[in-house]
């Protein structure tokens, strides 16, 4: 089920109903459960067993590394939870990407080898389930806290609808906690719930849908070289459309949870205000890139292992991360081009530290618009990766954004452009003066009529956009 | 802000998004516009889901605006007593539809396939796409899609506001007075009262579009033309493809005829210059009499009727309203007549 549907209207009208009846607080949780199953298994309801396998696996496997003392057997235990998550990844998310790499690897030695093409569906959101379930499961191997007691509250910690299929990424000590005692949201809570709610659909389905995304969809699937003027229009389309679809996804998550009383972290936090790309990634999809920082740059070394293997460390987290968004190379390479970048700006981060300590004047860098700018145009680049089909279709983009392509080609109408033009500079405005705030902070500083009039503004532009139940780009993730 | 303030923001929103949504839905219906649905997948995979009812209970039709404006389903459920099953999609091939039937053992229906000519005997697939998106949409549609379907269902009944192509805010944004861009070819927004759609998907051209609104007849008739000269200037398809093209289109027609299933050929009006083009561009003894020959089904032309033939579409391509229903009786005589085809309402 996606947020920006009738079904979705429907389903959480019925939801906050019953969850605000005078019932028992394990009642409510048990309601939140079935919901949490529901709002899943009517996207296709037999991959909600996979769900429930995890769920399974992972309670027991926590369970008995609490109480396993032998080293040994810990490391199976550990080794059993990791195997029973990613083997579903593997084969759903990755099968067809290492079966044709197979196949090219035969090629290329001259065997010829073709093997059926495999039909695999792909369970929405598995990408994000798993990482959250295996977070408890290394948590409960580094004796982070105690295992958790209650199954329903582990499972529910494991579906709970909000953040179910494209996070934020929730650990369990952020959520688990907020199940222990009854919860229900204040007037406050719950309007500022609708609120954000309200702010992630617009930004989702007026921003992204209706206003960037076809532009985008126009220049990646153009197939051929064309104006630079276009290329530029079409990849920055696409660097709005992604930030607007998964940051409304996000906010629509946080605000849902926030209607029933519950609070989760942010996942965003005005990206395109960056200023280079550590900052970046403290802004842009924060929860999953505190859990690769977590789970496996800290793991691997992280700094602490001398500066080469520091360099390594940043690059192969940065490459899996890049593996984790899709099963294709581009990916890898969008991966691999922010390591590149995080690199090259701790190298230049540590040269002028050294600097600092000798003796004369040195030019101070002050974080300012320009850089900001500089890291939007690096990162604009690695979106063409991202978005791209494949490599021929990245080339023929970037090439065309450099002046290399056809000016004569054009693909978009002024129409497009005027949109694209329009709802960037504004979100690059918007994040720039963000940059330090957070929009309900904004919004209780503000009279309530002012806040009133921008909220009807963006309901309006919901209602009027007629734009419903397109998938957000993320669930395929 | 205190939980009051927020909360009088709140109500806010409540009353000033009520006054402006009503406000705007007031005046659409003062302008006179009516509830039209959206050609949505959804609407077609919910159409596509009746195809299994017995044959004396529906017929499916299939092919591209002109079916879809030209069978008026009102008359059609009146005068047969069935249900008429409307698969046709604007601006597209009857093709991918007519191979799923085909390859959908438990269809065994009356199929009535509309013949456009440009859009029929389309084989760069571009005219495939959209039918082939809405199939694809029928194999993946979601539970908890097809009850958006039910709830958007009920909101399209009763808002004329919701109608995307039109009233959207993509559409209002369409409107603003922007040039062309140099060297990108785009069709114009096309008139409102063009293409109203009824629950069935039943496409109609309004009567005030039709005799008020002269501007847009006129941009419609320029469409028609255009997209025909492009036709025009492609190379001519080579005989042998073609035939190669109808024996598939006979594969297909074979297979729901062997499961007892009947399938008559439609080729609906068309007038003025736009007729002419199309009678130079495809002869009938070369398209429209070997599509017949080769698979052997029945099928009825409305040039070979008299009081069709001089039936005018306005805007060259379509029926108005008033004609449709003529029309659609002719074919239900037609069909019952001398294609021996039964309807419910002729065994009662």
């Amino acid at each position: 089920m996606v947020f920006n549907s009738y079904t979705f209207i429907v389903f959480f009208a019925v939801v906050l109903f019953v969850y605000n009846l005078p019932l028992k607080w394990t009642f409510k949780k048990v309601h939140l459960l079935m919901a949490s199953y529901l709002f899943y298994a009517v996207w296709n309801p037999p991959f909600i067993l996979l769900l429930i396998f995890s769920t399974f696996l992972d309670f027991f496997v926590g369970k008995n590394l609490s109480i396993e003392q032998n080293p040994v057997k810990r490391k199976w235990w550990l080794a059993a939870s990791l195997v029973g998550n990613l083997a579903p990844l593997a084969y759903f998310k990755y099968g067809e990407f290492m079966l044709d790499n197979f196949v090219a690897l035969t090629s290329a030695a001259g065997i010829d080898f073709h093997p059926m093409a495999p039909d695999i569906i792909l369970p929405v959101g598995i990408s994000f389930y798993t990482f959250q379930t295996l977070s408890y499961s290394l948590d409960m191997y580094n004796r982070k806290y105690a295992s958790e007691k209650s199954f329903l509250d582990f499972a529910l910690f494991v579906t709970f609808f909000p953040q179910l299929v494209a996070g934020p990424i929730v650990r369990p000590d952020e959520l688990i906690p907020q199940f222990k005692s009854p919860v229900k949201a204040t007037w406050l809570q719950f309007n500022q719930g609708m609120f954000l709610l309200t702010l992630g659909l617009f930004m989702k389905v007026v921003l992204a849908d209706s206003l960037l995304a076809s532009s985008a969809d126009d220049v990646f699937s153009a197939g051929k070289d064309m104006n630079a003027l276009d290329a530029w229009m079409g990849v920055l389309a696409f660097s709005g459309q992604i930030f607007f679809d998964f940051g409304g996804y996000s906010t629509c998550a946080i605000g849902i949870a926030l209607c029933l009383g519950f609070t989760i972290r942010d996942n965003f936090f005005y990206p395109y205000a960056a200023i280079g790309f550590s900052d970046f990634w403290r802004r842009w999809h924060i929860t999953l890139s505190t859990w690769l920082r977590d789970y496996l740059y800290i793991p691997l070394g992280g700094n602490r292992k001398g500066i080469v293997r520091t360099y390594i460390n940043v690059m192969l987290t940065m490459l899996i991360g890049g593996l984790w968004h899709g099963a294709n190379w581009t990916f890898v390479v969008w991966g691999g081009l922010h390591g590149l970048y995080l690199a090259v700006e701790k190298y230049i981060q540590d040269k002028r530290k050294a600097h600092a300590h000798e003796p004369g004047p040195h030019p101070h860098l002050k974080p300012n618009f320009a850089h900001a700018m500089l890291t939007f145009f690096l990162v604009n680049i690695t979106w063409v990766f991202f978005r791209a089909q494949d490599f021929t279709t990245a080339w023929s983009i970037l090439k065309s954004m450099f002046f290399f392509g056809n000016p004569k080609e054009v693909v978009l109408n002024y129409l497009d452009i005027l949109k694209v033009t329009v709802v960037i500079t504004g979100m690059i405005i918007v994040h720039w003066q963000m940059r330090h705030k957070k929009v309900l902070t904004v919004a209780e500083s503000k009279p309530w009529w002012s806040v009133g009039l921008v909220w009807t503004f963006l309901l309006v532009m919901l209602i009027l956009s007629q734009e419903s139940t397109s998938s957000f780009i993320y669930f395929q993730f | 802000m205190h939980s009051d303030n927020f909360r009088k923001a709140a109500i806010m929103v409540l009353s000033l998004t009520t006054i402006l949504i009503g406000g705007y839905e007031l005046c659409l219906r003062y302008l006179g516009y009516t509830i039209s649905f959206d050609d949505s997948e959804s609407i077609f995979a919910d159409k596509k889901r009746k195809i299994y009812l017995p044959i004396h209970e529906a017929t499916v039709f299939t092919g591209s605006s002109r079916i879809k404006y030209d069978i008026n389903t009102d008359v059609w459920r009146k005068l047969t007593g069935e249900t008429p099953i409307q698969l046709a999609n604007v601006g597209s091939s009857p093709i991918p539809v007519l191979k799923a039937l085909a390859a959908d053992s438990l269809f065994k229906g009356k199929l009535l396939i509309d013949v456009a000519e440009p859009l029929f005997f389309d084989m760069s697939g571009r005219s495939y796409e959209r039918p082939q998106k809405f199939l694809d949409f029928c194999e993946n549609e979601t539970p908890a899609q097809r009850f958006s379907f039910h709830v958007n269902t009920f909101l399209e009944s009763n808002f004329v506001m919701l109608d995307k192509d039109n009233f959207a805010l993509s559409a209002m944004l369409d409107c603003l007075p922007i040039p062309p861009r140099p060297g990108k070819m785009d069709f114009p927004k096309y008139p409102t009262e063009f293409g109203t759609m009824n629950f069935d998907r039943n496409n109609m051209m309004t009567d005030r579009f039709v005799d008020g609104d002269k501007a847009g007849v006129k941009m419609m008739q320029d469409i028609w033309m255009q997209l025909a000269k492009m036709g025009a200037k492609a190379p001519p398809t080579p005989e042998h493809v073609i035939d190669s093209f109808i024996r598939d289109v006979k594969l297909h027609t074979d297979k729901i005829r062997a499961r007892g299933g009947q399938v008559v050929f439609l080729r609906p009006p068309s007038s003025g210059p736009l007729w002419k083009g199309e009678q130079m561009g495809f002869p009938r003894e070369k398209f429209w009499q070997k599509i017949l020959a080769v698979t052997g089904c029945k099928g009825m032309h409305f040039a070979d009727y008299p009081e069709l033939s001089k039936m005018n579409c306005t805007e060259f391509s379509h029926l108005r309203q008033s004609d449709t229903r003529i029309y659609t009786q002719k074919v239900i005589e037609d069909l019952t007549a001398e294609m021996g085809w039964k309807f419910k309402a002729s065994h009662q």
